[in-house]
Parts: structure tokens; C-alpha cells; sequence
């Protein structure tokens, strides 16, 4: 239960040990359903790795993984810029808060796959329009978490910050940011994974490359196993940016905390 | 026991009449220099040294004739400040005693300049026109960042902390906080972040202190300790000092002089001169001596009929 409180790693050497215990097992139980049916609809995990190491080597897994990564990552800076700057201000502004309150609710209620047809519809098949697209669908999210984060600041540290002047620069960068952090980890995580999901659609529907291209190319072909390669090789780097750059990013940001 | 009673209090606002205390000092002879904008405020003299001659101007001029705060439910205003006119001396530490709720706090943030919603003004005479007085200000809660180091936190309010090094960590020597300078400020006791606090508030060399009930919540040996800790370093730079309490004897411990605040609205019902020399502030007994006799004022301020 620690884990979920403090976001630290308990001493010692457990819940390492029980992930990878139920990791294996997960597989093994995949495995064993897979020989037990032995149907081209359940490949084995063995094919799907095998499938997977081919066109690693073939490349063409990678150049579709780089694909999708960059729209990713170009769309998730862009989301998180832009709404995290609306967030603040509809936080700290009242007037704000009240003109644009209506276009959010409306953003954050509209389908995304409503989006990503009217931006391809509008804007062309094209690589423009597949980011505004994800970029369009994440915004809401972010907004909603950062507006939070603002409406949260302390006021008595503002008093401080006032009454001792220290100035614009120096009460954004020490006394805001700091309390924003926090707001900024979770937006960035939840919305990373609402990202993962929505690019493949919008590879799906308009784009002649990416993870998604090829899930709808193996889905015509009923091949499982390519389904299931690509978007286990797709879910492995998510879950590497997740322990490897997102947690220790947090765990960094809340250094401070008791 | 001040203020034991809620209703005696209440019945002391109405029978009480406000008296009018003037706003400006009587002029006179001062051996005390002036305080410039800039440069340390150190020049030592004895004009503070607890005799009641007051320098010809005041540093700061204050004058609230009205503050309102506006009632969410009605939008009406309710009158919490009424006619609060005093001036501070150079060096002179002025206490400010009143019953809860009265509006103590209010006034400290008008003089900070956190609160520009009132009829009135604050002035500096003291100073040149154009130059923006330092403050230091002791919250009642310590309000150090907790993401910051102890030593950061004190940094932060000065504007080249890094030309000012020796000075940051002096002051934390004087704190007894030299040790626990790398922790984060929520690492430490309550004791110990309002050491910080001082520290922080004193940093900045600054030409008016304001402090509000810095000392509350803290075990009394503690807070007696911090007492003293705060008349040492004001030693050093002398800085005019405004500071809020309910506690009639922190006042004669502190103060040069205090003003005596009514029941809502407030206003200044009297004001007593404590006259203890400096050197004898930290001297139980002289404290407790005075406490006596300013208690009898109290009383007959606050509960005539007792």
C-alpha cells in the first residue's frame, strides 16, 4: 500500500521479485492457452516475438514505431504547452475561467474520433492534420488538471512573495512552479496514455505509416500475430517511458515532501 | 486571563470610549540619525534604549481612517478599521494588543502594503520619495517554502543573495540554525522554522519589521527563548518593528510602547509608553514588575467592571 502513497520504492527487494513473478506468469498462462487451442487466431507468445525480431531486423518495425513516436511526442509537447498556459490562466482569472469554462466542457465531451474525422476533413490527409488532431483531443485534460493546480496555490506563500517583493520572475520560478509541479506530473502522465491510444485511430484513419497503419493492414488480413506484435513492441516503450523517464521525473519533483 | 470572557469584552466595546490618540509625534530633539534608504541600517544610539524622547519625525506615518470588509451575503460593508492614526519612531518597537478578531492583522497587511483597500494612507516620511521601504514580515505561520533548503528560503528575499552570502549564513549562526541550513525547511521543528522565519525577515535588512504574533503556538520556554533571540538581533540593525499580540506580557517584554485596540471596529483606546531599558528586557523580574502594572491598565480598559 505504500506504493500508492508515497510514490517511493519500499526497501528491499519485493515488489520487484512479485512483478516479475506475475509478469511470467501472465506469459506462461498465454502460453498454455495457445497450445491448448492451436488456432492462427491465438498465436503463441514465441510467434509473436519471433514475428516481432523479423521485422525489427527488416526495419520496417522501426520505422513505423519512429512513426508514431514523434507524432507523440510532437503532439504531447504542443498539448501540454498550450493547455497547461490556458489551465493557469482560467486558474488564476475568474473572467477567464467564466468565457471559456463552455468551450471546455464542450472539447472535453466531444468524441475523439469526431475530432480526428473533422480535422481530416478539414484539413487533408496529411501529417498536420493528424497531430491537431491528437493535439485537439488532449488539451481538455490538461486544462482541467492545471486549472486545479492554480486554483490550489497557496495564497499565504503569495502574501510572502508579496509583502518581502521579490518580484515577478523569482515568485514564478520559486513559489509557483513548485506548487504547479505536482499538477503538471499527472496531466503529462494521463495524458500521455490518452495519446497512446488516440494516435493509433488517427494512423488508423489517414496515415500510410505508423503502428496504427499496420494494425489496420493485419487486421485486413485477419494475422493476429502481427496485431499482437506490433502492439506489444508499441506497449513495451510505453511502459519504458513510464519507469525509465515519467516516475523518476516525478520522484525528482517531489524530493521535498516528508 | 486576557479576554477570558467574550461577553465582558463585548459589553467593554460599548462602554468604553474610544479615545482619540493623535497621530503625530510631538516634535523634539533627536540624537538619533534619520534613516536613509539605503546603506546598513546600524548607526548605534541610545535614542532606543528605552527612554521616551522621540526623534522629530516619524519613519512611517500611519493612517487608516476607514477599512470595510464586504460581506458576501449582503455586499454590505462592515467597518473593521476605524480611525487608526500612529506614527513609528526610528528604532521604535510598538506593539499592538487587542482582543482576537479585532482586526490586528488586517492592519499589519494595510501597513505591508497587501491590503490597498481602505480610505487612508501610509506614508514614509523617513524616507526619500523614491525609494521602495525594505520590510521584513514574521507571518504567524512561519511560511517557508518547503521545497526550498532552509538556507534558500532565506536567500530567496534578497535580491543578490549571492553578494550577500556572509550575511545569510551569519544570521543563521545567530539562529542556532547553522547545522540545519542544507535541510529542507519542512525538516525541522516548529521552533526552529520560526528561528527561520527571523532570520528570513531580518536579511533584508529591513527599515520596518512587521511581525504578526510571531511566537504563538510555541511552548512558553521556547517562545521566551525566541524573545530574546529577536531583541539580540534587532541589536544589530535596529529596524523599526510593528508587531501584533495578544499576549500583554510578549508586549512588555518587546516593546517600547503599546497601543491598546478596541473591540471591532477597532480603534486605539490607549496607548502606554513601557519604558524598560533595553538591557533589562531580558530581566524576568523587571518584566514581570511592569507586566503588573500595565495589567491594571488592561483590566481597567478591557473589564472595568472586574
Amino acid at each position: 500500500m505504500r506504493e500508492f502513497q508515497g510514490g517511493r520504492p519500499i526497501p528491499g527487494i519485493a515488489p520487484a521479485r512479485l512483478r516479475l513473478l506475475s509478469s511470467i506468469a501472465l506469459l506462461l498462462a498465454w502460453q498454455i492457452l495457445a497450445w491448448a487451442i492451436h488456432s492462427s487466431l491465438l498465436p503463441s507468445p514465441l510467434d509473436v516475438v519471433g514475428l516481432a525480431w523479423r521485422d525489427t531486423l527488416s526495419g520496417q518495425l522501426p520505422h513505423d514505431l519512429a512513426a508514431t513516436l514523434r507524432r507523440v511526442g510532437i503532439a504531447f509537447v504542443i498539448a501540454m504547452v498550450v493547455g497547461s498556459t490556458i489551465g493557469v490562466v482560467m486558474g488564476r482569472s475568474r473572467t477567464t475561467d467564466l468565457v471559456l469554462d463552455p468551450w471546455l466542457i464542450l472539447f472535453l465531451n466531444i468524441p475523439a474520433l469526431v475530432t480526428i474525422i473533422l480535422c481530416y476533413v478539414w484539413f487533408g490527409l496529411g501529417e498536420a492534420a493528424a497531430i491537431v488532431a491528437i493535439t485537439v483531443n488532449k488539451i481538455p485534460n490538461v486544462v482541467v488538471t492545471l486549472r486545479e493546480g492554480a486554483r490550489a496555490l497557496d495564497t499565504d506563500f503569495m502574501e510572502m512573495a508579496a509583502s518581502f517583493r521579490i518580484g515577478r520572475r523569482k515568485t514564478l520560478l520559486y513559489v509557483v512552479l513548485p506548487q504547479l509541479l505536482p499538477f503538471f506530473a499527472v496531466a503529462a502522465r494521463s495524458g500521455l496514455a490518452l495519446i497512446w491510444k488516440i494516435v493509433l485511430v488517427v494512423e488508423l484513419l489517414g496515415r500510410n505509416d505508423g503502428i496504427g497503419f499496420q494494425l489496420h493492414l493485419f487486421f485486413q488480413l485477419f494475422d493476429v500475430t502481427g496485431i499482437l506484435a506490433y502492439s506489444l513492441a508499441f506497449v513495451l516503450v510505453m511502459l519504458v517511458i513510464e519507469y525509465a523517464v515519467l516516475q523518476p521525473l516525478e520522484r525528482v519533483a517531489n524530493r521535498w515532501r516528508k | 486571563m486576557p479576554y477570558s470572557s467574550p461577553s465582558s469584552a463585548l459589553r467593554t466595546a460599548g462602554a468604553s470610549k474610544p479615545r482619540r490618540v493623535a497621530a503625530d509625534r510631538p516634535g523634539g530633539p533627536s540624537d538619533d540619525p534619520p534613516w536613509a534608504a539605503e546603506g546598513p541600517p546600524a548607526a548605534p544610539s541610545d535614542a532606543a534604549s528605552g527612554d521616551r524622547r522621540l526623534p522629530s519625525g516619524p519613519l512611517v506615518d500611519i493612517r487608516i481612517d476607514e477599512k470595510r470588509f464586504i460581506d458576501g451575503d449582503s455586499g454590505r460593508g462592515r467597518l473593521v478599521l476605524d480611525r487608526i492614526r500612529f506614527g513609528l519612531a526610528p528604532g521604535e518597537l510598538v506593539a499592538l494588543l487587542g482582543p482576537s478578531g479585532c482586526g490586528k492583522s488586517t492592519l499589519l497587511q494595510i501597513v505591508a502594503g497587501l491590503d490597498r483597500e481602505f480610505v487612508g494612507r501610509i506614508r514614509w516620511p523617513g524616507l526619500k520619495a523614491d525609494h521602495q521601504p525594505r520590510q521584513g514580515y514574521v507571518f504567524q505561520n512561519p511560511r517557508l517554502l518547503p521545497w526550498l533548503s532552509v538556507r534558500d528560503n532565506v536567500a530567496l528575499v534578497l535580491d543578490h543573495s549571492s553578494a550577500h552570502a556572509a550575511r545569510i549564513d551569519s544570521l543563521l549562526d545567530a539562529m542556532g540554525l547553522a547545522d540545519f541550513r542544507r535541510l529542507h525547511a519542512n525538516r525541522l521543528s516548529v521552533g526552529m522554522q520560526r528561528r527561520a522565519a527571523l532570520a528570513r525577515a531580518f536579511v533584508v535588512e529591513p527599515h520596518l519589521l512587521l511581525m504578526d504574533e510571531p511566537f504563538v503556538s510555541l511552548d512558553a520556554p521556547t517562545a521566551n527563548q525566541l524573545r530574546g533571540l529577536l531583541l539580540d538581533v534587532w541589536h544589530a540593525g535596529r529596524p523599526n518593528v510593528l508587531f501584533v499580540t495578544h499576549d500583554l506580557r510578549e508586549a512588555t517584554m518587546l516593546a517600547d510602547r503599546i497601543l491598546f485596540l478596541s473591540d471591532p471596529p477597532a480603534r486605539v483606546i490607549h496607548e502606554e509608553a513601557v519604558g524598560l531599558p533595553r538591557e533589562s528586557r531580558k530581566d524576568q523580574e523587571a518584566v514581570t514588575e511592569r507586566h503588573g502594572e500595565l495589567s491594571r491598565v488592561f483590566d481597567a480598559l478591557y473589564c472595568p467592571g472586574a
